[in-house]
């Protein structure tokens, strides 16, 4: 076979190749003088077709030519059939004419061109045919094939959208990636599509986790001090959150003052946390909410929070010494505001507990005393 | 509870027959679709389905600008919920605000209002605009509306009121009416504007300073204006102020006032319900 010969004289080293067919020299030479002996011998082509002249052997095309192709069919979701072949041919070089299929593209085949692979699609069953043309455009060799269409499937379809986007001219970046989605095939705009679709949606979905998890720790990190576990530890009524560290938990809950168990969530580390609500006609004075946490090894440890209900509003006195404004109240207020009749407002400074001082500027025309659960005094 | 018949509320659609979990901070409707945010998190009911809770982070405040929900989190983020693409948006400010930090939002016409630490920014279509005035230094941004003249509002939890007009600052403490320094609400009722404090009941706005409005409660937790009238929320009740006075809503604590779905609903701690609607 013809395929074979080549193969056989290439390896001899000295390889010419015209239409006529191909040169080959009987030996290889170095500095002008004879190494070895080419022994060539011809297995499949015709002896005839071998003539040595002056030294060279040349051998003629074989007579015996190869033209046949092999193909496959897959139906895909769009409604085409793709079809996937293979030619082998002894006429690498000739011109090849296809029919019953469209859009196709040619891969890049053996080294030599002897077997060629192409890509095409059509719609539904029929035939494909391929001709070998001569030199003047004339039909030499044809070879023909039915598809079926009966089998459905992505796999051809896929590699004829893989050649499409290695193959065809694409101007813009939105269509290439419309192309690779649609058909599942991997581009410089969908690299990420190589990853299975399952995967990829778990991929997304855990990155939007992490994101909102990093998101949530920095901004509770604002709110929080270190040691605190309740951030509202005097209220009057509201919603505040508990926030407590346990060490290799594997659940914990929060035990209110009324009763109520409330399941704390893992916040991450070892920070597990949630709101629950003071009613705000919760009687004042002093609340537990006990919080206990089973950890991985089976282990129960328990905390106790306190909170405080406060519905007092603070009591002062005014005081001017020395050019200070001077009030005298409960220690640990949250503000001390003084406005003055000249449209001033200030904030007092706790000087010592229970003393909150400002310099003096003129008439007061109001004080307010504010404690941590917000109950307001005005002094006037 | 007295029924309550508010001009300026769109025909009310069918409520959900439940609600996903109890103290409910904020509640929105869009294209079919109900949002819930509350302690518990935030959930969503869309037609014909059950409700679904997409968040277990306890929800703050919950507002409405055309079919974009943004939900307030405890924990200062803000998310989106396009609601006709059924798409969230998680923390819309982060890495897109110098602060992303927020504690107050605000639907005002036609942008909304962020307020945070020490500062706010309004987001308009897609163009977001961010203010940290010198006199807000520090402080966190607890109320925030605007008024026809152009003015932005800002009630802080320790100093008070801030109006910022063309640019220009002008503080409302206890020494221009106000009655505690933590305002909780603001709302503009019939061109007035109302502020509500913690602790020192409602007061409203005269052009020069602050003037004490008859209260139901001094302890104010919300504000709105619902067909033109002044709604307040509160932790004794919710109120609405008619023109013979105040009428009685809802005589427990107040975890939110929304309007959605045509009709007005108070947020309680056991739950959620009407107000009032149209006819």
């Amino acid at each position: 076979m013809g395929h074979d010969l080549r193969v056989q004289l290439e390896s001899v080293g000295f390889l010419a190749s015209d239409e006529a067919g191909f040169t080959v020299a009987p030996g290889r030479y170095q500095n002008n003088e004879k190494v070895f002996d080419a022994d060539l011998t011809v297995r499949s082509s015709n002896p005839s077709e071998i003539v040595v002249k002056k030294g060279l052997t040349y051998v003629d095309r074989p007579v015996n030519r190869e033209f046949n192709m092999e193909i496959y069919g897959q139906k895909f979701r769009d409604g085409y059939t793709y079809v996937a072949g293979i030619l082998k041919t002894t006429t690498p070089d000739a011109k090849l004419k296809i029919k019953g299929l469209h859009r196709i593209y040619w891969l890049r085949g053996d080294a030599f061109g002897g077997v060629k692979y192409f890509i095409g699609r059509r719609k539904g069953a029929g035939t494909v045919q391929i001709d070998s043309l001569g030199d003047k455009g004339d039909r030499e060799k044809t070879a023909s094939f039915r598809v079926k269409s009966r089998e459905r499937g992505g796999d051809t379809a896929k590699l004829w959208a893989h050649q499409a986007l290695v193959q065809e001219n694409w101007t813009k970046g939105s269509e290439v990636l419309r192309h690779s989605l649609y058909f599942q095939v991997p581009s410089i705009k969908t690299a990420l599509l190589a990853v299975p679709q399952e995967q990829m949606a778990l991929f997304k979905k855990k990155e939007a986790e992490y994101q909102r998890k990093k998101r949530d720790d920095a901004r509770q990190r604002r709110n929080w001090d270190e040691d605190r576990n309740l951030n509202y530890d005097r209220s009057s009524g509201g919603d505040p959150e508990i926030r407590v560290k346990f060490a290799r938990a594997k659940s914990v809950t929060a035990t209110l003052p009324d009763g109520r168990v409330l399941d704390l969530r893992s916040m991450g580390g070892e920070m597990w946390g949630g709101n629950f609500d003071i009613p705000a006609k919760a009687p004042e004075g002093d609340y537990q909410v006990i919080v206990r946490c089973i950890h991985l090894d089976g282990r129960l440890s328990t905390k106790s929070l306190t909170y405080q209900v406060d519905r007092t509003a603070p009591e002062g006195q005014i005081l001017s010494r020395d050019g200070m404004l001077v009030v005298k109240s409960e220690p640990g207020l949250s503000q001390v505001v003084v406005a003055f009749g000249n449209g001033k407002e200030v904030m007092m400074v706790e000087t010592e507990p229970g003393r909150y001082e400002t310099p003096s500027q003129g008439r007061v025309s109001k004080i307010l005393l504010i404690d941590r659960a917000r109950n307001i005094r005005e002094l006037k | 509870m007295i029924p309550v018949v508010l001009v300026g509320l769109c025909l009310a659609v069918q409520p959900p027959a439940d609600w996903p979990f109890e103290r409910i901070h904020g509640v929105e409707y869009a294209h079919g679709t109900w949002v819930a945010g509350g302690l518990r998190g935030l959930g969503i009911k869309r037609p014909n389905q059950p409700w679904e809770i997409i968040s277990k982070n306890a929800v703050r405040q919950t507002a409405r600008l055309g079919h974009d929900i943004y939900v307030l989190y405890g924990n200062g983020a803000v998310d989106k919920l396009d609601v006709k693409a059924d798409r969230l948006y998680f923390d819309v400010l982060y890495e897109r605000a110098k602060r992303p930090w927020t504690s107050v939002v605000r639907v005002c016409a036609d942008q909304v209002l962020f307020g945070g630490h020490g500062g706010w920014t309004a987001k308009s279509g897609d163009r977001l605009r961010e203010f940290y005035p010198s006199e807000l230094a520090g402080e966190t941004v607890t109320a925030i509306d605007m008024t026809a003249d152009g003015a932005t509002w800002v009630g802080t939890q320790r100093q008070g009121l801030f109006r910022f007009k063309q640019g220009k600052p002008e503080k409302f403490g206890i020494a221009k009416g106000l009655p505690d320094t933590w305002v909780t609400g603001l709302s503009v009722a019939r061109g007035q504007l109302f502020a509500g404090t913690a602790s020192g009941g409602l007061v409203a706005f005269d052009g020069g300073q602050f003037r004490r409005v008859d209260s139901p409660s001094l302890r104010v937790r919300s504000l709105t204006t619902v067909g033109g009238r002044l709604v307040v929320g509160t932790l004794e009740g919710t109120w609405l102020r008619g023109e013979s006075g105040w009428q009685t809503l809802g005589d427990e604590e107040t975890t939110c006032v929304s309007t959605a779905g045509g009709q007005l609903w108070l947020g309680e701690p056991g739950g959620l319900r009407r107000g009032a609607r149209s006819e």
